[in-house]
This record gives structure tokens, C-alpha cells and sequence, in this order.
């Protein structure tokens, strides 16, 4: 079977294809670099496209293949972001500053995928640095949104999640601090999985707060994000803050039954999503309800905190994750007549206006005087919101929400609004902020049939439960083709 | 005008250890420039710290040696600046939960207090003397710091020469830092104050008989100043070896915001009693052998 539909056949299936030699590693790699082809023109979702290497790895993968040692995404063509460092390959965040960066070393999660023969076709666009939420501010151009050109793709991993919607690889691998790829999953109506915080070594990800970034999964559906999260976890003694030895298995639960699971629903992110949202979330609920689950309403008053706390801690990592960007050792060197002149010209130049915003922010949050009145609180905050999250999720086995109260606004919308665009993050940057794991997957279709985000966040580690509730109402869901193809 | 000064030290030695504080390249020094290094200690996009056992074990041993506590809990912090021999434009350094902390020296019959010890990471050298380029040779960078911060409470320069020296001697005899000065493994900042007024920091004093000089300069410039009805203001100077005096770096206003917080990549260390334990056993084996 090789066809037109391959872009739309599951992990699983492809797995079944390639093992029954009804298609090769080399011929599937093709197919998908011939679709990007086609197509990465207008979405512009790829910033670098690894034609040479994907083929190389491809018959590296057949070979593994012939001799039966197969993983489940062995031969299986994939996308990354491009913030997550890959040896010889131009690594750029998106970003002026690292236009010609090339990697001296693989992030652990790639050397883990070339060891078991994943094929990468290429690195994703996004917002620089994975400051944004557009998709639409990278150094290397806007991303198209599929599903309707005339609305942001969302970010900051825009390209990763276009890319899915669009088939233009199996799976993509991406990076979430504040919804990076619950958002634009959400926004491009696919699957996407922020785990928990210290599952994914993140060794080799370029840094944009430390705290709260976290590499995972965007894909056609949550079996498909439990089988990449599979194939990225790995205990890293190169990663202090990894809390999980080898846990695998993040599939066990898809086809598990939900009955007497007991779901917590945030009132106060229904009632500010729009009404389009309200209405098929509620028919979420509707179908957990019938599948036998108890549905129990939960507060979260920290919760009015949360934005600031976010924009807090992730601009004051992320001045000091940035400040070795200065044009001496990497990133591109501006004109000075003393070291100090040049490092402003490096940066003045180098960083996109959103990136200097951050930086600003950050360093005046650290500042002798302010840290108390802000980076303090901010760290408060998180703490208490962390504890009413665990707290709720020892009454309940995951809380069920809107991934954003609205679905994917027109280009030029956010764009424009610093405080609108910010404040967009209100409801994904929760799991960053606690560390929980959080799925989103499509449930709905407003009037303009732009997709609607059903978010579930789990217990810490427990990303099967998530992924197999989510893959329970993909099940009985029909999704829409992405429109704008 | 009889003068009472006071002095504390700030004491930077490198602890013997195989390899850097964060990475695994080998701990040595000279050598060609940038040899010894790695994606980690040259901050390269994406790296992250790995603390490395064998130089918290040392940092304890200095701890132990020194009559601290050892809290069962430490954080490593950064500290924010710009300079080109730190490649990530911060230390990791650390602050408010330093490893080791509270101990006392007795140094004929008089205790001196330390106030704390704390691991670090070093830095890189700068080479100016190269034609119209400075160059920055990074092996050094990232190699493991102690750093041993005292009370104020050494009465003059000779005390400040004898604790040195008998820190030195402890280091030593326990296998924790050979101090030797001129590969820079022992570097001090030296604060003086007369009379209980405001403190004059000197910086990077890189021997003990430099150290007194600058410190008998010290004094004598301090006390003129009082003499002639002036005051002392805090200020950061540095030693000129070759014109034997003191210069002045910078006021209060002008010091740099190091913007710390929490390292985000290093969970904070936690010391078992176990750990403790085995590294008293260590220190009493070098002892008794």
C-alpha cells in the first residue's frame, strides 16, 4: 500500500507497513520529503530541510529493519524543532542571532532517535527563542496555519504543529514552557503532550526558562504522541533535573476503560472560554460522563496569579539563559571598537523585538531592590498554584479544560496586542507552572470550523492515563481535514 | 593616631579534584588553550551542569577542617555578568545556602570566625598580550572554587598572613587544595576596615606576601584619610604589584547587579549524615596517615 493516504496512517500503522515490507524505510522518507516539497513553500513550517540525512538515516533505519531490530518509530519520518540541537545541522530558534548556528552535539533526545533509526526530515519553524505565541514573528517567516490561511498557526512550535495538520511528517518533537505545543496543536487541530516536568532529558534543548521548559510530542493523535514521548524519555545522567528512570509504556491505557475515573472540571476556564468552546467542551464532558466517569467541579483560585507568575520567572530565566548570546563564541558578531560595544551591536542586532522585551523584563525582576517585590512573589505564587493543582488531583484522576478559551485568531489579531497576546497563555501556562503533564486533542469546530482544544492535565508521571482518556474520545470523534492545503 | 583595623578574606582555592565542577574535562592546568574543554563549560547552547561528587566531597572535607556545619541542604545560584571568559554570562556560584557554614579557626589562642564556604565554577583566562587581539583560553574555565569567606575579625596584617598560612597548612595535610600560587590556585579578596568604619575591598591578591603589602598600604592610606578629617567611603580597589599600592576599581554605585537566583538546571544538594560521616572518616584516614 503506497498511496495518496499514507500522510494521514498512524505511528502504528506505518510500523505495520514498514515491518510487512509493504513500503520501505527509504520510499516512506521520500514520500514525505516530496509532500514537503509541495507544500512547506506555503506553510513554511520547515526552516531547514535534512534531505540528504533523512535518506541516509532512512536506509540506516531499512537495514535495522532487515535485521528485525526494530523500535516502534524505527524508519518512522520525523520533524524537530528547531531549538533542540542537532549535530552538523543548523539550529537556529528561530531566530536572527543563531541564523548560521551549527551544533557540535546532539541533544540526548536525538542521539537516542538516530540510535534507533527515526528518520528526521527536517527543523520546524517557530517563534524566536519559543517566545511566542504567533508562529508569526520567526526570523525566518510566518507559518501558515492548515487549517485556514487566514489564521495564526499559534506557538511558538507553529511549524511543528502546521506540519503535523498538514501530514508533512508522521510526528514531530517539539518544546513547551508556557503551551508551545499544546497551543498551536490546539490552534492547528492535532494532538500534542506537554509531560511532566523532568521525563524528557533536556540536555541538548536550547534553554528558554529552565524551570518550565519541557520537550514532547505533536502528532495525529494521543497513541501517536504516547508512542514519541516513548521514544524520548530515557534516563540522562546529563540532565540533574530528571526525576523518572526509564518509564515506558506511555500507550498502556489507549482502549482502557474509564469507568469510576473521577475528572475534576476547572469552573472558572469554562466560563471564560467563548461560547463555541463552552459548548463543545461540555460535550466533552457529556461523553466522559457516559463512558462512566464522575465529573466534579474544582477551584482554582491561585489561578489569578498565574499569568504574572509566568511572565515572571520564564523572562528572568531567560535573560540570564540568553546573556551568553554575545557574538564572541556564537551567535552572529556585530561591529565594536571595544568587546563591550560589540556585544551590544551582537545583540542589538541579533535578538527580535519580542526576545529584547524578555530580556529586559527579566533583568529588571532579578535587580537588586525588585527581586523581592517580583521574582519572589512570582516564585510564591507558582508554589501555591503548584500545591492547588496536586491538591485537586488527589481528589481527581486529571482535570478536563479548554486549551484556550478561543480557537485560533486571525493573523495580525495578537500580533499586535502585547497584552491580549500574553494573556492568551492564561490557561496553558498552569501545567508549566505546577510541572504537570497536560494532553490536548480536538473536540469540536467553531462556526468558521476553526478546532476547539480539549485540554486534560494529569497526576505528575502519569501521562498514560491522559493519553489514553484522550485517546478515547479520539475514538468517537470525526476530525476535519486541514482546509488550507 | 593609633589605629584598630579590621580585616576579613575572601579565599579562593581549587580544590584537587580529576575534573571540572560541572563537566568532565580533565582538571589540569597550562597546557595548549582550549584543550580542555567541552560543550558544557564552554556554555554552549542547550548544555547543561552536572555537578561533579568528588569536588562537593572536598567541599565538605574544607567545611570539616574548618570547624563548620555542614547544612543538609545547599542551592547553587547564578550570578549574572558580562565578560568574555564566562562563556554563559553567569557563575554558578553560591549565595544564601552556601555548603558549608558558622566555623572557627583558632590561630594562637584567638578564634576566627568563617563565615561560609561555598563551590563554584572559575573562569576563563583572558590573554591581551597577543598583538592587536585578546584571546580567551577557556581551560581553566569551569574548574571547581572554594570559596572561604571569614568574619572580620583578623586585628592586622600578620594575623591575616598567619590565618592564610594555617589554612594553607589544613588544606594541605587533608588533601583537599595544594594552594599552589602560582597556577593561581589561591586567590584572595582582602576587606579592611579601621575603627569600625566603612570596609575598602581589595581585589584578586594572589599571594601571601602581596597580600601584606597591599594590606600595610592599606591602612597607611586609610588612617591619612582620617588623619587629615577625611572619611572612608566603601570602594573597591585592586593591588598594583609593581608601584606597591592600591588603586581604586569603583564605588558602591558603581557595582555591578549580579541578579541571582535559584540554578534551574541543579536541584539543590542534599547532604545525607552518611555523607557527612564518610567525609570525616576521609579527613580523619589522611590524618592519622
Amino acid at each position: 500500500m503506497v498511496g495518496e493516504e499514507l500522510f494521514r496512517a498512524s505511528i502504528g500503522k506505518l510500523r505495520r507497513l514498514l515491518d510487512q515490507r509493504e513500503i520501505s524505510a527509504p520510499e516512506l522518507a521520500e514520500y514525505f520529503l516530496d509532500r514537503m516539497q509541495r507544500h512547506n513553500g506555503t506553510l513554511n513550517c520547515y526552516i531547514t530541510v535534512t534531505e540528504e540525512q533523512a535518506m541516509e538515516m532512512a536506509r540506516r533505519a531499512q537495514r535495522k529493519i532487515d535485521q528485525g531490530d526494530v523500535r516502534i518509530w524505527t524508519g518512522i519520518p520525523l520533524s524537530v524543532k528547531d531549538n533542540i540541537s542537532t549535530k552538523g545541522i543548523k539550529t537556529t530558534c528561530g531566530s536572527r542571532m543563531l541564523e548560521s548556528y551549527v551544533p557540535v552535539y546532539d541533544a540526548t533526545i536525538i542521539s537516542k532517535l538516530r540510535r534507533y533509526g527515526a528518520v528526521l526530515l527536517g527543523k520546524t519553524n517557530m517563534d524566536p527563542f519559543g517566545m511566542g505565541n504567533t508562529c508569526r514573528t520567526s526570523h525566518f517567516g510566518p507559518v501558515q496555519n492548515p487549517v485556514s490561511s487566514g489564521r495564526i498557526p499559534g506557538g511558538s512550535s507553529g511549524g511543528a504543529a502546521a506540519c503535523v495538520a498538514a501530514g508533512l511528517c508522521a510526528g514531530a518533537l517539539a518544546s513547551d514552557t508556557g503551551g508551545s505545543i499544546r497551543q498551536p496543536a490546539a490552534f492547528c487541530g492535532v494532538t500534542g503532550l506537554k509531560p511532566t516536568y523532568g521525563t524528557v532529558p533536556r540536555y541538548g534543548l536550547i534553554a528558554f526558562a529552565s524551570s518550565l521548559d519541557q520537550i514532547g510530542p505533536i502528532a495525529a493523535s494521543a497513541e501517536d504522541c504516547g508512542y514519541l514521548l516513548d521514544a524520548i524519555t530515557d534516563y540522562d545522567p546529563n540532565d540533574s533535573t530528571m526525576r523518572q528512570p526509564n518509564c515506558y509504556g506511555y500507550t498502556g491505557k489507549v482502549g482502557a476503560s474509564l469507568k469510576g475515573i473521577k475528572i475534576g472540571v476547572p469552573a472558572v476556564l469554562l466560563e471564560k472560554a467563548e461560547p463555541a468552546v463552552q459548548a463543545a467542551v461540555l460535550d466533552a464532558v457529556e461523553f466522559y460522563k457516559d463512558a462512566g466517569c464522575e465529573c466534579v467541579p474544582v477551584s482554582l483560585p491561585g489561578r489569578s496569579y498565574a499569568l504574572s507568575a509566568y511572565y515572571i520567572i520564564s523572562s528572568a530565566e531567560a535573560a540570564s539563559n540568553l546573556s551568553r548570546f554575545d557574538g564572541i563564541r556564537f551567535g552572529s558578531r556585530g561591529e565594536g571598537e571595544t568587546c563591550t560595544e560589540q556585544m551590544k551591536s551582537s545583540r542589538g542586532n541579533g535578538f527580535e523585538p519580542e526576545v529584547k522585551r524578555r530580556i529586559l523584563l527579566g533583568n529588571y525582576v532579578l535587580s537588586a531592590g525588585y527581586r523581592e517585590e517580583y521574582y519572589q512573589k512570582a516564585t510564591a505564587a507558582r508554589n501555591r498554584i503548584k500545591a492547588e493543582l496536586e491538591n485537586a488531583l488527589q481528589a481527581c484522576d486529571f482535570l478536563l479544560s479548554p486549551t484556550l478559551p478561543f480557537t485560533a485568531p486571525r493573523v495580525g489579531v495578537l500580533e499586535g496586542d502585547l497584552i491580549r497576546r500574553y494573556e492568551a497563555d492564561a490557561y496553558t501556562v498552569l501545567a508549566n507552572l505546577s510541572g504537570l503533564p497536560a494532553v490536548t486533542t480536538p473536540c469540536g469546530y467553531d462556526g468558521d470550523g476553526l478546532p476547539i482544544g480539549l485540554s486534560l492535565t494529569g497526576r505528575a508521571f502519569d501521562e498514560a492515563s491522559i493519553l489514553g482518556a484522550a485517546a478515547a474520545f479520539e475514538a468517537q470523534f470525526t476530525r476535519r481535514e486541514a482546509a488550507a492545503l | 593616631m593609633t589605629v584598630q583595623p579590621r580585616i576579613g578574606l575572601e579565599i579562593h582555592v581549587r580544590p584537587v579534584t580529576k575534573t571540572k565542577l560541572f563537566c568532565t574535562c580533565e582538571a589540569g592546568f597550562g597546557g595548549r588553550p582550549n584543550t580542555r574543554c567541552c560543550p558544557r563549560c564552554l556554555g554552549l547552547p542547550g548544555s547543561m551542569p552536572k555537578l561533579n561528587e568528588q569536588a562537593v566531597r572536598q567541599a565538605v572535607k574544607a567545611g570539616l577542617a574548618l570547624g563548620c556545619e555542614i547544612p543538609s541542604k545547599s542551592v547553587f545560584v547564578r550570578k549574572g555578568y558580562s565578560y568574555p571568559d564566562l562563556p554563559k554570562g553567569y557563575q554558578i556560584t553560591q549565595w544564601e545556602d552556601p555548603i558549608c557554614r558558622d566555623g572557627r579557626v583558632e590561630l594562637s589562642g584567638k578564634k576566627i570566625g568563617i563565615f561560609r564556604i561555598q563551590l563554584e565554577e572559575d573562569a576563563g583566562k583572558m590573554i591581551h598580550d597577543r598583538g592587536a587581539c585578546t584571546l580567551v583560553d577557556y581551560n581553566r574555565c569551569g574548574l571547581p572554587l572554594l570559596e572561604i569567606v571569614t568574619a572580620p575579625e583578623l586585628e592586622s596584617p600578620e594575623q591575616a598572613a598567619a590565618f592564610v598560612k594555617e589554612l594553607i597548612a589544613r588544606l594541605r595535610k587533608y588533601g583537599i587544595a595544594e594552594c599552589r600560587m602560582e597556577q593561581g590556585g589561591l586567590r584572595m579578596d582582602v576587606n579592611v576596615s579601621l575603627n569600625g568604619g566603612e570596609r575598602v575591598e581589595i581585589k584578586n591578591i594572589n599571594s601571601i606576601r602581596f597580600m601584606g603589602k597591599a594590606l600595610r598600604y592599606e591602612i597607611g592610606r586609610q588612617r591619612e584619610l582620617l588623619e587629615q578629617g577625611g572619611a572612608v567611603s566603601y570602594e573597591t580597589r585592586r593591588y598594583d604589584e609593581r608601584q606597591e599600592i592600591t588603586v581604586h576599581m569603583r564605588s558602591k554605585e558603581q557595582s555591578p547587579d549580579y541578579r541571582f537566583f535559584p540554578e534551574p538546571d541543579l536541584p539543590p544538594l542534599l547532604l545525607s549524615r552518611e555523607d557527612i560521616a564518610a567525609a570525616r572518616r576521609e579527613l580523619d584516614q589522611t590524618n592519622h596517615g
